[in-house]
């Protein structure tokens, strides 16, 4: 099937590669289908594109990257919505909420995305009585970082060329 | 909005399947019991709210191109 996306132009996406999210990401009911693309260099990074919204993307990541001891509990009720009987063999991502400022990037922990591959049914998770919140820092602490500028190189190159301007 | 008022242990029933019940009253604070078929998702509404605002923030924030945000996994020391 053929979808028309905002970033990826038109796309042609399997039926094996559509996920259902039944009730949408919170916030996006409308939003039932999705697909995961990937790019170039972008890993372990992943977009998780509608099909319904051609503007609607998320940067999704594995949460076990970002906080290796990650871990909720779950209930019945919350499997019954993705069909599984036990929480094995589940595909769980976190949505990314970028920032220019590579420190404040955060990820939701609170609300992790899980898939059940099988039937391709994915939900939003609540996580109530959680130790994680919606922002948490994808970099932890500072030390994690590699001396290097924040912002994207052609940004800060303008950025110091405006400088040198305003000195001249 | 219906606005009722009720007293410990009172309740309030929505249709045939929904029950909402004040279990305990303790100054600012109000526990209520809720019975409602496991179709209908129930949660905190500041959480709820949360994670919706968020999405709605992430989806606002996502790049044009995954090329931008390549480095930052790369700055992350391994």
């Amino acid at each position: 099937m053929k979808f028309d996306t905002t970033r990826f132009g038109q796309i042609e996406v399997k039926s094996d590669n559509i996920v259902i999210f039944p009730e949408g990401p919170l916030g996006f009911p409308e939003c039932t289908r999705f697909t995961l693309m990937d790019e170039d260099k972008a890993a372990p990074f992943r977009m998780l594109q509608s099909l319904d919204s051609p503007s609607l993307a998320f940067v999704v990541i594995d949460p076990l990257l970002v906080r290796p001891d990650y871990h909720f509990n779950v209930t019945r009720e919350d499997l019954a919505q993705i069909k599984a009987e036990a929480p094995d063999d589940l595909i769980i991502y976190t949505i990314v909420t970028m920032s220019r400022d590579i420190r404040e990037v955060t990820v939701n922990l609170q609300g992790p995305l899980v898939i059940n591959p099988e039937c391709r049914l994915g939900h939003q998770f609540v996580l109530v009585d959680s130790e994680y919140t919606t922002r948490e820092k994808l970099i932890q602490n500072q030390d994690e970082l590699v001396q290097t500028p924040s912002v994207p190189e052609g940004d800060s190159a303008s950025k110091t060329e405006q400088r040198h301007k305003k000195a001249v | 909005m219906l606005i009722l008022t009720r007293k410990l242990g009172e309740s309030i029933t929505i249709g045939d399947d929904i029950k909402i019940q004040v279990l305990e009253i303790k100054g600012k604070q109000v526990r209520i019991g809720i019975q409602a078929p496991k179709k209908y998702s129930i949660h905190r509404e500041e959480i709820y709210q949360r994670i919706q605002e968020e999405n709605k923030l992430a989806a606002q924030q996502s790049p044009l191109s995954l090329k931008s945000i390549s480095d930052i996994w790369k700055k992350k020391k391994k």
